[in-house]
């Protein structure tokens, strides 16, 4: 039976959710996997999107942060000069740097994929490898196109196969002969593949062959050589597989293998009784070789995920969750108070419940024991809560015949649940003794790996995933992790942080109507941040102190609603639901988040749990769990208003069956949509009274990136489906013009991109903005066809968009470029009356006059004023410009090229000389008129 | 360029650019393009 708390009680009239859609016929829908052919030519499709669009003179600017950076895959260095440098990030592109990291520059922003698993540089040739597609197997680790190669510094690019990879682990290039390399393929992170295991070219990458196959469901992770026979390799596999609602880190498949033919054939070599672990349980493996004493030294690391040996049992007072799992009615009533308060105060359970109130309630069958238990499995309490024994490290000295555990004690904290996201292990070249393993901290070990020592600076972030160690230097580390790239000069002693490219993840952002306005964004991993959106990055911080970006949250920053009312109130939260309201004045900070009680399930709520302040009144504010939640005075006051929205859950360790998104009419006060993480969208038009699924004639299971309702017509509403977690990577854009009876595709032309946010502009109703994994688009006729944004834009995936009104700024949340600010004052005029004209020229601004335009300054450069001129074009070819007096003075003229579409130029506000003495008395004339007629 | 006494000639003297700019007050940029022509105003303050 329920106890069902005033708070979170469901009004009964709520009761009737209506199905009244469920007699529609449901589509022919199933979810597979998008081919390599189809996303390669959506590939090409996006650069004819951006060589032909219609918006070209759209210049996004990035406004940060970069501070807290974001997710470093990978980091190569060139041994003969240190200073020079390669950094991938999971999602943010490769950066390269000539002076010590100091500042970096992009690499590899226009291909077909800036998500990274790898890189590999042949650094005497000058050749570059990127193999795309994270390797960390997150939530949003973004598929890859297979392999890049680069023989000018990263000018070009030259797409070297493997379409099908999607995820690669690691590439080895041969020391000596270089048509000869190796690449880990992790293969589909979320379906099972054929192309996946270790693929060796013998002709520079223009052919590849698989040597070693496990299974469709395992891939290659890593690769090393042994450094004293380069051709004996070792390889690293890992069974794993990725669903919604479901993570499997570890199998059979997983385990090491020995080719000593250049990787041409392959057997196995962590077999039982060999020492390493095999198995069900054996998750992720890394791998390190050295050499010591002239011998070479194998390292393995892997997520054992076999269960914790048993420890002694606690003492007999302490109750513990597992006890209470199996513990029957009449045991637990034998408990004394004392020890059920102590256990309710330890696990933060509300004052409410006390251990005689506890024991009334599983008296009275209320409540079974269990519920204890249960009340306290949230998904955040069950990533970092481990019963099993996680990050461990083996040696062999004999070429991985035999394995042996290097240290007696745990290695705790390392991996958590998620050793997925982890298991990267380094040594020292030339002293094999010296080790290095990353995982939630990095650790080092001067003895073999017996022992370990915490060398995790205080600027240095957690989650660590590159590390590069200098042959020639001891001590001289490069490390990337989740806040970025970390040098060390003195073994981990101490760090300095390199944190000047512009890379954050953001899931969300928001922006408030101060003036200048501030935008805030959620990040991954780095939490939630708030700064001006007039933000140029610069290094000025440095000395005054003040990073221009303020951290207002840490753990994953989620999604922020901003009371335009005062800018100050807030609402934000972390990962799975752990929402606040912030007062940014104060400081004050007051959870919000809905309680169960004793005897519920707990709500189920989204990674990125959605939350949405009312237009009409603030003080009411939306949070999705698997049932919407609405909060009367600013978050103090709650309850559910509906059933579950979603399709119920399904058994897994990821929350599923949670709303994705919610969206208030921004005409009607109560007319609300949500969507849910598995395809089901439903619509209220009483403020949660009745509620309606709309969603059964679009394809199913699909996660709903976004449901808007249309500020421009009061039965409009848009919905963004996104196939991401079936490998569905096709873009999905529906509209309904009758509250979501009837949906009507749109977007057809879009590349194969999924759809993360679309978004309508609130000036004209024929413009939508929509944002996919690899950029942002806009459409002028209200979705039936797309133009690029930008043609500057990297390919990287857009996330969140916001619209400033006032200033008509889009701004866009990337996840991998922090934050650009769009200027869409003239998208917002681009009306079927402009779009029909041959050449049409928008206002001009007002510019401030000065004195000194043009003047030298001591060691500054000399620089024109600039008035930017924008006009449309319907056909490209050259236009002439005449700046004139009023009374028909020429001042000047000019050509410009045009593109079709929008196009601008910027006038130097400068004349021809040889109009000099009738501009003067031109000038002379208006003044005489001006002191006459004073 | 500075602005001389309002009794006297205006003087407009070349920048360190080496180029002469406009002065306060209103104008006229045209825009030509494929024989159809359109204009708009901007100022100087």
């Amino acid at each position: 039976m329920l106890l069902l708390p005033r708070s979170i009680a469901f009004p009964k009239k709520n009761l009737l959710l209506s199905l009244t859609l469920l007699t529609l016929a449901s589509p022919v829908f199933s979810q597979k996997p998008t081919p390599a052919d189809t996303r390669l030519s959506g590939f090409e499709q996006h650069k004819n999107r951006k060589q032909n669009t219609l918006l070209g003179a759209l210049k996004p600017e990035n406004i940060g942060p970069s501070v807290f950076s974001c997710r470093v895959t990978d980091v190569e260095v060139n041994p003969a000069d240190p200073t020079e440098m390669y950094v991938a990030y999971a999602s943010g592109g490769l950066w390269h740097s000539t002076n010590n990291g100091t500042t970096f520059q992009p690499v590899f922003d226009q291909e077909a994929a800036m998500t990274i698993g790898d890189i590999a540089v042949d650094w005497q040739r000058r050749i570059l490898w990127v193999g795309t597609g994270e390797n960390n197997s997150s939530r949003s680790s973004y598929a890859g196109t297979g392999m890049y190669r680069s023989a000018d510094g990263g000018k070009t690019w030259e797409w070297r196969g493997l379409p099908e990879s999607h995820h690669i682990g690691r590439i080895v290039l041969h020391p000596t002969d270089p048509e000869v390399l190796w690449v880990a393929v992790l293969g589909h992170l979320y379906s099972p593949n054929d192309e996946r295991g270790v693929y060796r070219s013998t002709d520079g990458g223009n052919t590849w062959k698989r040597t070693l196959f496990v299974d469709k469901n395992s891939g290659a992770i890593d690769l090393c050589l042994d450094p004293t026979a380069p051709n004996t390799v070792y390889a690293a596999t890992w069974q794993r597989e990725r669903r919604a609602w479901n993570f499997s880190g570890a199998g059979e498949g997983s385990g090491i293998w020995k080719s000593t033919d250049g990787g041409a054939t392959w057997g196995r070599v962590s077999i039982p009784g060999s020492g390493f672990p095999t198995g069900a349980n054996t998750g992720r493996i890394g791998l390190a070789s050295g050499v010591k004493d002239g011998k070479t030294v194998l390292y393995a690391c892997v997520d054992n995920q076999n269960p914790k040996p048993k420890k002694d049992k606690p003492a007999e007072d302490i109750l513990t969750k597992d006890q209470l799992r199996s513990i029957t009615t009449p045991a637990f009533l034998k408990l004394s108070d004392e020890q059920l308060d102590e256990f309710l105060k330890t696990n933060r359970f509300p004052e409410k419940y006390t251990g005689k109130k506890v024991k009334e309630l599983v008296e009275k069958a209320k409540i079974t024991p269990q519920a204890l238990v249960e009340y306290l499995e949230d998904a955040n309490a069950m990533l970092f809560d481990v019963d099993y024994i996680g990050a461990e490290v083996y040696r062999s000295d004999d070429g991985g015949r035999s394995w042996k555990r290097t240290h007696d004690e745990p290695l705790e904290q390392m991996n958590f649940t998620y050793g997925y996201y982890f298991s990267n292990i380094r040594c020292r070249p030339d002293d094999a003794d010296v080790v290095y393993l990353m995982g939630f901290f990095i650790v080092s070990s001067a003895d073999g790996g017996k022992s370990w020592k915490n060398i995790n600076g205080d600027n240095v972030h957690v989650d660590h995933h590159a590390l590069w160690v200098n042959p020639d230097r001891p001590g001289h580390l490069v490390n990337g992790n989740d806040g970025g790239l970390n040098i060390s000069w003195d073994n981990g002693a101490s760090w300095i942080l390199c944190n000047n490219p512009p890379v954050g993840q953001f899931y969300a952002i928001a922006v408030d109507d101060a003036t200048p306005y501030n935008v805030y964004g959620g990040a991954q991993d780095n939490g939630v941040w708030v700064g001006p959106s007039t933000y140029k990055a610069s290094t000025d911080w440095h000395q005054s102190g003040k990073y221009p970006y303020q951290s207002l949250l840490g753990g994953d920053g989620m999604q922020i609603a901003v009371d335009t009312r005062n800018n100050s109130t807030i609402y934000t939260g972390y990962q799975f639901g752990n929402y606040f309201r912030i007062d940014q004045n104060s400081g004050k900070r007051k959870p919000i988040s809905p309680r169960h009680d004793l005897g519920e399930r707990p709500p189920r709520f989204n990674w990125q749990t959605p939350i949405h302040l009312s237009r009409h009144q603030q003080d009411v504010l939306y949070l999705g769990a698997h049932r919407l939640y609405r909060y009367f005075n600013r978050g103090d006051d709650w309850a559910a208003i509906s059933e579950d929205l979603t399709g119920g859950g399904q058994k897994g360790n990821v929350p599923y069956g949670t709303l994705s998104t919610i969206h208030e009419s921004p005409l009607k006060f109560g007319l609300l949509y949500t969507g849910s993480d598995d395809g089901r969208i439903h619509v209220t038009r009483d403020g949660g009274d009745t509620w309606t699924r709309i969603s059964d004639s679009l394809p199913q299971k699909m996660w709903v990136s976004r449901v808007v309702a249309s500020a421009h017509e009061k039965s409009r509403v848009f919905a963004a489906l996104n196939g991401y977690r079936w490998d569905d990577f096709n873009a999905y854009l529906y509209v309904s013009d009758d509250y979501g009876k009837k949906w009507r595709r749109i977007g057809t032309d879009l590349p194969a991109e999924p759809v993360n946010v679309v978004q309508e502009d609130p000036e004209n109703p024929d413009v939508l903005y929509v944002g996919t994994d690899h950029g942002a688009y806009i459409s002028l006729d209200r979705g039936q066809t797309f133009q690029a944004l930008s043609r500057d834009l990297p390919a990287v995936p857009v996330h969140d968009m916001a619209v400033q009104a006032k200033a008509k700024h889009l701004l866009l949340g990337t996840h991998g470029r922090s934050m650009y600010k769009v200027d869409v004052a003239q998208v917002q005029q681009l009306t079927g009356e402009v779009l029909a004209a041959a050449v049409h020229l928008f206002e001009l601004p007002k510019t401030k006059y000065a004195s000194n335009w043009g003047k030298k300054r001591p060691w500054q450069e000399l620089k024109d004023p600039e008035l930017p001129v924008t006009f449309y074009t319907a056909a490209p070819g050259p236009a002439s410009w005449t700046v004139k007096t009023k009374d028909g003075i020429v001042l000047n003229t000019g050509q410009v090229n045009c593109a079709k579409g929008l196009n601008s130029f910027t006038f130097a506000l400068d004349f021809q000389e040889t109009v000099l003495k009738r501009y003067q008395k031109a000038l002379q004339d208006a003044q005489k008129g001006f002191q006459k007629n004073r | 360029m500075p602005r001389k006494d309002s009794k006297k000639t205006v003087e407009l003297l070349k920048a360190d650019t080496g180029k002469y700019y406009l002065q306060k007050g209103s104008y006229v940029l045209e825009l030509q393009k494929d024989g159809k022509t359109v204009s708009g105003n901007f100022i100087l303050e």
